[in-house]
């Protein structure tokens, strides 16, 4: 990939990188400089020091200038120097680099401005990052046990890289251009693989048009998810039905009557396994779970997510949570510790976008 | 020699500015095309028909150019802007959530 990467200099050195540079004595006192310049999330952060810079730009084989994609609502340029800074910073190693560049990428080929609308916006989404192919073994990414909490370097770096690029290349801080209102726990980002050694059925990606041994990153907007705790249910329906009754209440928190709404129920290890013991395909699931994801009109204006008074008709007119069954997606990860599930409900801003990690797999 | 750990700054990356000309200043507002540019948010057109209305006691407009954003935190679409450019002489906007 080196090679073939115009720009890329055949011996990087720190004297290459074009950012401003700030000397400081220590270690100790540049973790403290990061804090002064208001660049780090409240966490410390590993000083982006020049070398470390080089190595995260070396581990993918782009130039320092290398311009990754233009924010024009936020004026700013994204050069591949300044992300690995912000990689860096947030403690991810060289090797996870290529994941971060694939999850900004998918925001960029959406759309650039999305990463300024996401972070604007007052009810505080965060970004969902769902990681496939053999990056996730090569990496050490979480695919199950506690997944979802920081307990995986991979995991917490890589989607926290992610919150650092937006705060300090677009300079989106908290307060000033993110207006988020109560804020969220996923506004850190949540980065996790699926459990494809043991899904019973196709992995996401591959669902998604991409070959098993490719190693892709689907990224969108989500808001703070729902542990699903149906422990007792002895059948799929009754697991279907209350994924159903979570979406419809979940969904009261914004926009229930989004048209581009989009679900993903995170099936844990002894869901998964009862559903296909059961003989669920995902197709079918979806529309099982489609079809009882609903509101009616009245309680919707009842409750205040509906502008208006009531209206003849409104006590039998359903709202569905989801606009498609196909928008909601069903991936299996998890532990096995527990029978559980999460739901993440994908809020307006970006839709799931799934691309390839470049040069893995 | 004092050690020093060289941070590299990873803020900024300004885009290069674009020229651009701001469009005439108008000395009096009567009888001109009033454009109002809704943010999308659910309470933003009665904000802007009901401003509208309040100035129209004043300044008569020729039309109301009622256009409406795709998203509250995104710019117009160029068809948005195109409507404006060719039929609002002055336009208000703001957001009403």
């Amino acid at each position: 990939m080196k090679s073939g990467t115009p720009g890329y200099p055949s011996h990087m050195t720190t004297s290459d990188l074009r950012a401003a540079r700030h000397d400081l004595p220590t270690t100790m006192d540049a973790i403290e400089e990061c804090y002064r310049r208001g660049w780090t999330d409240g966490l410390p952060v590993v000083p982006p020091t020049d070398t470390k810079v080089v190595a995260m730009l070396d581990a993918v084989g782009l130039a320092p200038d290398h311009v990754l994609g233009e924010v024009a609502v936020r004026r700013r340029v994204i050069t591949a120097e300044r992300v690995a800074a912000n990689a860096v910073m947030a403690g991810c190693r060289p090797e996870h680099f290529a994941l971060v560049l694939a999850a900004l990428d998918a925001f960029l080929e959406h759309d650039p401005n999305i990463l300024h609308e996401v972070s604007a916006a007052t009810n505080a989404p965060g970004w969902l990052l769902l990681v496939n192919g053999p990056v996730r073994r090569a990496i050490g990414l979480g695919c199950t046990d506690n997944l979802l909490s920081s307990a995986d370097r991979a995991n917490a770096t890589i989607a926290r890289a992610i919150r650092l690029v937006v705060m300090n290349v677009l300079e989106s801080r908290p307060g000033v251009l993110d207006r988020g209102c109560m804020g969220s726990l996923v506004k850190a980002g949540v980065c996790f693989g699926e459990d494809e050694e043991r899904t019973p059925w196709a992995p996401f990606h591959v669902r998604r048009g991409f070959a098993a041994a490719e190693s892709t990153v689907t990224v969108a907007s989500v808001q703070d998810p729902e542990t699903l705790g149906n422990r007792y249910g002895q059948t799929a329906e009754s697991l279907m039905e209350s994924v159903a009754d979570a979406m419809a209440t979940h969904g009261l928190a914004v926009h229930f009557t989004f048209t581009g709404t989009e679900w993903f129920w995170i099936v844990g290890h002894w869901h998964a396994e009862m559903l296909a013991r059961q003989g669920w395909t995902v197709p079918r699931m979806q529309e099982y779970v489609w079809e009882r994801a609903w509101r009616t009109r009245a309680e919707l204006k009842r409750l205040g997510m509906l502008r208006g008074d009531p209206e003849p008709g409104d006590d039998t007119a359903r709202v569905l949570a989801a606009p498609r069954p196909d928008g909601i997606f069903i991936v299996k990860a998890g532990g096995d510790s527990g029978i559980y599930s999460t739901l993440f409900k994908v809020y307006i801003g970006m839709p799931a976008t799934t691309v390839r990690v470049r040069g893995r797999g | 020699m004092t050690p020093t750990v060289c941070l590299i700054d990873p803020t900024g990356g300004a885009m290069a500015a674009r020229a651009f000309v701001l469009a005439p200043r108008f000395a009096d507002l009567r009888g001109k095309s009033l454009g109002l540019l809704d943010n999308s948010k659910s309470g933003s057109e009665s904000i802007l028909r009901t401003i509208a209305a309040l100035l129209d006691d004043e300044f008569k407009w020729a039309e109301i150019v009622y256009v409406r954003k795709h998203s509250a935190s995104l710019p117009p679409t160029p068809e948005v802007m195109e409507t404006l450019r060719h039929r609002a002489d002055v336009v208000i906007t703001g957001v009403g959530d």
